[in-house]
């Protein structure tokens, strides 16, 4: 039991007190447990009866420790405040200090505050068993807030707490709410960081932390995975070398533009482009990106890199790259070996040009200067054989001249120009007209008939269509020639329409093939490579070319000139 | 001072084309006399007087120059382009009169100045016409820089 002591003896108590209750609050983080502590060392050297309240973020109020040296005592105080808890509003006691954050001392507690401010005979009557005589709280704050108070009650000692008292239970209070602050904000700062680590070891990228002094001091999980645990504590340029790390452009080693060491110097760098060499001894390929990690005010803890595994995607690009480059090369080969081809073709159709017509023109020339000069040594029948003879050479002149310009359709450069078709076909029929005039043929063109194209090739194509026409009427008492444009599908289809002789549809495959007749040469004379070259000329122009007919009911042919729009259908 | 004989000049490397050619001259009364060359190079050694044709007065120029494209040796058109280098020959009527109607020799030699360009056909009847024209307008109309 304390008993009424001298000031001085008091106050080396306290001191003695304070300095046990520093060293007791500085021994733990865990504050309930020390406070627990604290408030039973209070007693009975400080006061008799000591409790400590603690505020929690919703408000309320909770009891975290009771002390009086008999536990019987303690006991009843407990069930005392089960019956009166204290209360955030309370207007007095332990609630007003902590909404306050203002000490309450009473310095004597009389029985008629004890009747006034209880009106439950019960907890009176135990309340002056206990005969609490002085008391004093004080509120715990620490960095502007109160974390809750400590209660001080004298009874048996019959002390009565004065300003003394009260300004080192202040004292006291601060000590130990800085100690729970620190405690608090310590948890808090580890709650954080284990959020944290749990965040970056799940991350997919491989994170790693690296100090202001380039040491590595933490790896992820996948970084571990990825590069090896044993990264971590090691040099920045140690690790760098150990797991080959190089530019992706020229596999230049350069510490210098690591993505940390430009982090480290406050750069924010993106997907630079690096590649390392694996545990496992194959390449990989990464995108690391990395930032500087500053505290609030300013100093560089670190920096933090994160690197992607973009191996498979690289591989899938570089094999892509692989395979156009392959493409582009075979490309290259096929257009030498097309472009000899072409010469070649060259060649061949000049030589035909050349030394295919002389010797006919010899055949030819040498017939009829036997005709002509020694025509009385032969009968009719010698005349007709060198008739042949020379029909046989002009008409393999013929066919020569026909291939000549079938390969000629395929081989020359197109240039494109708006053709105008219509004055084309007039410019035909006027020929025609004239290298024939007694025929009578009535041709039909449509005005204004234009299209894009190759205009000498859109000659010859015509030239073989409407000729065509010209030899199949030449038997129909009132010979028709049309040329005519409609539209399908909005594109412009070209028609040359004639009312001659027609063909067979059984054998329409034939007509477009070279060297193919539908009707026999003493019939129709022709080379039957026309339409061969007609149709070369259409698809040169992207387009189509189609026929219809029934035998003696004339013939149509149908073109385009573009290429025929992919129905959305 | 430029001798003119009326001398046409054939450079031609089939024999029976140059007989046909001769013939068809003949059936079309132009009765100028015909060099023959048989080749690119024999036709140069004629126009320059070197080679066999050393010695050669090469002021006596052909009236007209019938000129075969395709040629052993030196080919036509390059006997053309050196014609057309040389002043002498700058000047001298050149006919290609060939079987080919090949769009890239037509350009050529129009970019050589070549004065004409037929193509022999393959019926004599029309090759006699050709013939029998060409020589009445370069022998007969037209008229050539230097020449009384």
């Amino acid at each position: 039991m304390m008993a009424v002591t001298s000031n001085h003896q008091r106050r080396e108590t306290w001191r003695q007190f304070l300095i046990d209750a520093v060293a007791l609050l500085s021994s733990s983080l865990d504050y309930d447990a020390t406070l627990i502590t604290l408030a039973n060392l209070t007693v009975p050297e400080i006061a008799d009866w000591c409790s400590i309240a603690m505020r929690h973020d919703d408000g309320s109020i909770h009891t975290l420790a009771v002390a009086h040296v008999d536990p019987a005592k303690v006991a009843l105080a407990h069930d005392l405040q089960k019956r009166i808890p204290a209360a955030s509003d309370d207007v007095r006691g332990v609630a007003q200090v902590i909404r306050s954050g203002t000490p309450d001392l009473t310095h004597e507690i009389t029985d008629s505050m004890l009747v006034e401010a209880i009106s439950d005979p019960e907890v009176l009557a135990t309340m002056r068993q206990l005969g609490f005589c002085s008391a004093m709280i004080v509120p715990l704050k620490a960095r502007g807030q109160t974390l809750g108070a400590i209660t001080l009650v004298s009874a048996e000692s019959a002390h009565l707490f004065d300003e003394d008292d009260l300004s080192l239970a202040q004292d006291l209070a601060s000590r130990a709410a800085l100690a729970i602050d620190n405690a608090r904000l310590y948890q808090q700062a580890q709650k954080v960081a284990a959020e944290h680590t749990a965040v970056m070891e799940r991350i997919a990228d491989a994170l790693v932390l690296v100090s202001s002094n380039e040491e590595i001091t933490f790896m992820n999980e996948a970084a571990r995975r990825f590069f090896g645990a044993q990264l971590v504590g090691q040099s920045v340029e140690q690790s760098g070398t150990q797991i080959q790390v190089r530019s992706w452009k020229d596999g230049a080693y350069d510490p210098d533009l690591f993505p940390s060491r430009r982090a480290l110097r406050g750069e924010v760098v993106h997907d630079l482009e690096w590649k390392v060499l694996l545990p496992d001894g194959t390449d990989a390929y990464l995108l690391g990106s990395a930032s500087p990690v500053d505290t609030e005010d300013g100093n560089r803890l670190g920096a933090v890199v994160a690197f992607r595994d973009v191996t498979s995607r690289k591989q899938a690009e570089d094999e892509l790259h692989r395979l156009s480059a392959e493409l582009e090369q075979r490309v290259i080969e096929r257009t030498v070996q097309l472009e000899s081809a072409n010469q070649e073709l060259e060649a061949f159709a000049y030589s035909v040009s050349h030394d295919l017509r002389a010797p006919l023109r010899s055949m030819d020339g040498f017939s009829q200067v036997l005709l002509e000069r020694f025509g009385e040594q032969f009968d009719e029948r010698g005349t007709r054989y060198l008739n042949h003879i020379r029909d046989a050479a002009q008409e393999m002149g013929r066919l020569i001249d026909a291939l000549l310009q079938l390969s000629r359709v395929s081989r020359g450069e197109m240039r494109p120009e708006r053709v105008d078709l219509s004055g084309l076909a007039h410019s035909i029929e006027a020929n025609l007209h004239t290298a024939d005039p007694d025929r009578e043929v009535q041709f039909v063109i449509d005005h204004g008939m234009a299209a894009i194209g190759d205009a000498p090739l859109l000659h010859v194509a015509l030239e073989n269509l409407i000729g065509n026409a010209w030899k199949y009427t030449r038997n129909s008492p009132c010979a028709r020639i049309e040329l005519s444009v409609t539209r399908q599908d909005a594109i412009p289809v070209f028609m040359v329409r004639d009312n001659g002789a027609g063909f067979d549809m059984a054998y329409v495959d034939k007509l477009f093939t070279p060297f193919q007749r539908l009707h026999a040469a003493g019939e129709f004379e022709g080379t039957g490579i026309g339409l061969a070259t007609v149709q070369r000329i259409i698809h040169r122009h992207g387009g189509r070319i189609w026929a219809e007919s029934a035998t003696g009911q004339g013939a149509t042919f149908c073109f385009t000139l573009q290429p025929t729009r992919k129905s959305s259908a | 001072m430029i001798v003119d004989s009326g001398i046409i000049l054939l450079v031609e490397d089939n024999p029976r084309d140059e007989e046909l050619t001769l013939l068809a001259l003949e059936s079309s009364r132009i009765a100028n006399p015909v060099a023959v060359a048989r080749d690119g190079v024999e036709a140069l050694d004629y126009l320059f007087g070197t080679g066999t044709y050393r010695g050669r007065d090469t002021a006596d120029l052909p009236r007209l120059v019938l000129l075969d494209l395709k040629l052993p040796r030196i080919d036509g058109l390059e006997v053309l382009a050196r014609l057309r280098a040389d002043a002498r020959t700058a000047l001298l009527p050149v006919v290609i009169l060939t079987s080919s109607d090949e769009e890239s020799d037509l350009l050529r030699s129009y970019q050589l100045h070549v004065n004409s360009y037929i193509r022999k056909p393959v019926d004599f009847v029309q090759f006699n016409e050709v013939v029998g024209q060409l020589g009445l307008y370069w022998l007969v109309l037209n008229r050539t820089p230097g020449r009384r």
